[in-house]
């Protein structure tokens, strides 16, 4: 279970995120939307350990990021904005390299590498230069490094960027796989794509919580994109 | 400690997997072959020299320690000075260009390990440079007559290595401020080459000042070592340089995170 408490992010005197609050249930997996610089990235950012709150806190399983930050990384997987890739490096030799930082057992890191790069198609590249992999194949490797640790809190940041239609399918039934035992949030522009895995939505805007609520309470009453438009652009845009 | 050790380990192997591995060592180790072999070849002719003018006085005082061996030393040392930065350069400046700082800063990694373990990549490195120019040595011991003296030329590469360290952390320094490669080294170079030559003014300053420079000066540390005079102060002197350049990077890498 993720709890967000306040949450704020300034640029100087910029808010790019201003008290967020909010709760992810155990097994869930949250939609998180936002017009382009609304700051979901940075809140990801701050979820994710790499960088401190201004203010306000996050607990993860019960643990604070701040005051707990290595016990919480161990059990969280995270797909930055930009996959973090070392253009130099074998995928499977990368794949290890990610295992072993994260904390994967020794013995138990050949295991996990081969069943993550089945699980995101990558079987056919592991030997290849990340270098010299398509956008993508990168994206897929992104996501594969994420789950490698078998998280427990799953952090994606624009996660199907880039892939084709059939990929972008079989990350989505990945991810609904994921789910169950472990707490997904996943930031994305394609608004089908949520209304397909996510369980909750929670759009918003300049850094604010402009709105939150179940999937299950949203289909059939709304339309997504109303919703959106609503939240963000005050419904009269587009 | 593991930590440290896989950070080192993937370091080390993307010296070898970019060409910067291979062109330091070979650049490195010819540049110093013809310093020796000058050296030895002036030493050869000084030798016959005086063997012919039958002065056999300053014959004796001639020995390889203090004719090849010990400038070869400071010629090393300089050129250290310009290839470590090379080394250090892309350390940390490409984790940021590349934004895979952000899978390192969200691994159960602390902040000290990953600086830890680039900078014993570093150390690594160095000791294999240095010992590519061991075969100098070990052919005076083959061929000299009488060879030269152990002690000095152990204290010599352990002081080299220890000023290497020193250049490795001002290095790791210079690549921690910036996302650009030719920056770091620009700064790397440039910090080092002041510390080798911050003792220049020392003789026409004088008095405590000086001294003080003299005292900061990594080259003038250095020339003890190379004549087997081991002194703890220098060795203090190294290690706290070094601890004090990878405390700031230290603090520059938690101040990136937080912006
Ligand atoms: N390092 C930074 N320095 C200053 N301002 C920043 C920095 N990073 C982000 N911002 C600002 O913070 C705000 C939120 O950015 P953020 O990247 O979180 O948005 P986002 O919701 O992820 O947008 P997008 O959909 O385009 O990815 C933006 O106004 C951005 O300009
Ligand atoms: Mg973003």
């Amino acid at each position: 279970m993720i709890r967000v408490n306040n949450l704020c992010k300034y640029y100087g005197d910029v808010a790019a995120v201003d008290h967020l609050s909010f709760t992810i249930e155990k097994g869930r997996i949250l939609g998180f939307l936002g017009p382009n610089g609304a700051g979901k990235t940075t809140t990801m950012r701050m979820m994710s350990c790499f960088m401190p709150p201004s203010s306000g806190s996050v607990s993860i399983n019960g643990m604070d990021i701040a005051t707990q930050s290595i016990m919480v990384r161990k059990f969280i997987g995270y797909l930055p904005e930009n996959p973090p890739l070392y253009t130099d490096m074998r995928v499977d030799e990368y794949l290890e390299f990610v295992a072993g930082i994260k904390g994967v057992q020794q013995d138990r890191i050949p295991k996990q590498a081969a069943s993550v790069k089945a699980r995101c198609g990558l079987d056919d590249v592991s030997r290849k230069l990340i270098g010299t992999l398509s956008k993508g194949y990168r994206q897929r490797v992104g996501i594969a490094q994420s789950i490698i640790n078998d998280p427990e809190v799953l952090i994606l940041d624009e996660p199907t960027i880039g892939l084709d239609p059939k990929q972008i399918a079989e990350i989505r039934t990945l991810i609904k796989s994921l789910a169950g035992e472990r707490t997904v949030i996943l930031s994305t522009h394609i608004l089908p794509e949520v209304s397909l895995i996510c369980d909750d939505i929670l759009i918003i805007n300049k850094g604010k919580m402009m709105f939150m609520d179940s999937m299950d309470n949203i289909r059939g009453k709304h339309d997504l994109e109303q919703l959106f438009l609503k939240y963000t652009y005050g419904g009269n845009a587009g | 400690m593991k930590n440290i050790w896989k950070i080192a380990l993937k370091e080390l192997k993307s010296y070898f997997v970019s060409p910067i591995g291979y062109v330091v060592l070979s650049l490195f180790s010819v540049l110093s072959g013809w310093f020796f072999f000058n050296h030895a070849q002036r030493f050869n002719s000084l030798v016959t020299f005086y063997m012919m003018s039958r002065q056999p006085e300053t014959l004796n005082q001639l020995n390889l320690n203090t004719f090849v061996i010990v400038p070869m030393f400071q010629e090393l040392l300089m050129l250290l000075n310009v290839f470590l930065p090379a080394v250090t350069m892309r350390l940390i400046a490409e984790e940021k260009r590349q934004k895979t700082i952000e899978l390192l800063f969200t691994s159960p990694l602390y902040t000290s390990e990953i600086i830890l373990g680039k900078y014993l990549s570093v150390l690594l490195f160095l000791a294999m440079m240095l010992g590519l120019t061991a075969a100098y040595p070990v052919i005076l011991f083959v061929y000299g007559r009488p060879g030269p003296e152990i002690i000095p030329i152990i204290t010599g590469y352990a002081g080299l290595f220890m000023v290497g360290a020193c250049i490795a952390s001002v290095g790791l320094f210079a690549s921690s401020i910036t996302e650009n490669q030719i920056v770091a080294f620009a700064v790397g170079l440039s910090l080092s080459l002041l510390f080798y030559i911050i003792s220049m003014p020392a003789p026409a300053v004088g008095g405590i000042m000086g001294d003080i420079l003299n005292y900061l000066s990594l080259k003038g540390q250095f020339n003890g070592l190379a004549n087997a005079f081991i002194d703890t102060r220098v060795i203090v002197y190294y290690a706290s340089f070094s601890f004090t350049w990878l405390f700031i990077t230290h603090r520059v890498m938690e101040g990136f995170r937080v912006r």
